[in-house]
């Protein structure tokens, strides 16, 4: 019983050794303050880079392009929707630095598709239908400032979107023989 | 010699015993500089996976980010060890506040000689110099390197290694 006793004092006074112990130990000052990667936004309208993880058609350089050849028995301007080819992979990412990944993408379509004899088709005859819905379907508007999506969610470093637009154009107009081409620019902007 | 006493002879013989191979924490606040930002970044070789894992909404498979920050001067207080033989460890704490998943962050370092040069993980520690103290302080010039698996949903944290001695007998 009396070494019992004997025993308990002596552990106590080593914890109160070790506690000085610990006091005394020297401060340390090397501190590493590490910060989140940048934030950025990715936008791919059209086979791109991606294409070697999966995601997309054969990788291309250049600016895709999507055809409406008037097939027979369809009039100009007779209202006969003509579906263009291929469909267009767009992919759309923001990446925060917090917890927020916000971006907005615009559309500027106010080129109009333009003849070789300088006639004008407005874009506003194109619309777009979507495969997942993660885009909004929609119509060119002519607008060099068209709304097409914001994501503002908290909570998320992260937000992308891979979907897949069919483009249609609408022949509600008749105009002038030719060929016309234009071009559609996408816009993303971190907010 | 009283029971009593034969117990207390003991213990304080194994305390002394083990305070030789224990390991000191040195004082590193003689270093010009405490505290360096490191921002971490997808280096451009990994950016389109990044990318990638990103877009399909698995952050947790995005590639690992890094960060470096070179020409770090640390310099320990060794007074009370100069003549002596040693070795000094640089050591990570085995949790890091901020840090979800400390086992996805190393900590890697290049360094002027005789300094070693290696890498450590949170709780681990890693040999840096072994040789005898020549003076009341040692330093060295680190290049550091962070890199962290599965940092895409990672804020920012703060990581704070530091440096023991132990005798060589």
């Amino acid at each position: 019983m009396a070494a019992w006793a004997s025993f308990v004092m002596v552990v106590g006074r080593l914890t109160l050794l070790l506690f000085l112990f610990a006091v005394a130990t020297p401060s340390h000052a090397l501190r590493f303050s590490i910060a989140a990667a940048p934030p950025f936004v990715y936008i791919q309208v059209g086979t791109g880079d991606l294409a070697t993880y999966g995601l997309f058609g054969g990788p291309s350089s250049q600016v895709d392009e999507v055809s409406f050849p008037i097939p027979a028995g369809v009039t100009a301007g007779d209202g006969t929707e003509i579906i263009g080819t291929p469909v267009m992979p767009i992919a759309f990412l923001g990446y925060s630095g917090g917890n927020q990944a916000n971006y907005q993408v615009t559309i500027d379509s106010s080129s109009g598709l333009i003849s070789e004899n300088n006639d004008v088709i407005p874009l506003s005859q194109i619309r777009w239908t979507t495969q997942d819905g993660d885009i909004p379907g929609g119509q060119f508007t002519g607008s060099p400032n068209q709304f097409l999506q914001q994501y503002n969610l908290r909570g998320r470093r992260s937000r992308g979107i891979v979907d897949y637009l069919t483009f249609i154009y609408t022949n509600t107009i008749v105009p002038q023989a030719g060929t016309y081409r234009g071009r559609v620019t996408f816009t993303m902007t971190l907010l | 010699m009283s029971l009593r006493n034969v117990t207390a002879a003991v213990l304080l013989s194994a305390v002394a015993s083990t305070a030789s191979a224990q390991r000191v924490q040195l004082d590193d606040t003689l270093s010009p500089v405490d505290t360096f930002q490191i921002p971490l970044a997808w280096s451009a070789g990994v950016m389109r996976q990044a990318v990638a894992a990103l877009l399909a909404n698995a952050p947790g498979a995005a590639p690992q980010l890094a960060g470096h920050i070179d020409n770090v001067e640390v310099r320990l207080d060794t007074r009370d060890f100069v003549g002596q033989s040693a070795r000094i460890y640089l050591t990570l704490p085995a949790t890091i506040a901020g840090l979800s998943s400390p086992t996805d962050l190393e900590l890697q370092w290049d360094v002027t000689s005789p300094f070693i040069p290696g890498a450590v993980r949170p709780g681990q520690s890693m040999l840096v110099f072994e040789g005898s103290i020549s003076g009341a302080v040692t330093s060295a010039f680190f290049s550091f390197a962070v890199r962290l698996d599965r940092g895409a949903e990672t804020d920012t944290f703060d990581v704070e290694p530091y440096y023991e001695l132990e005798i060589i007998p």
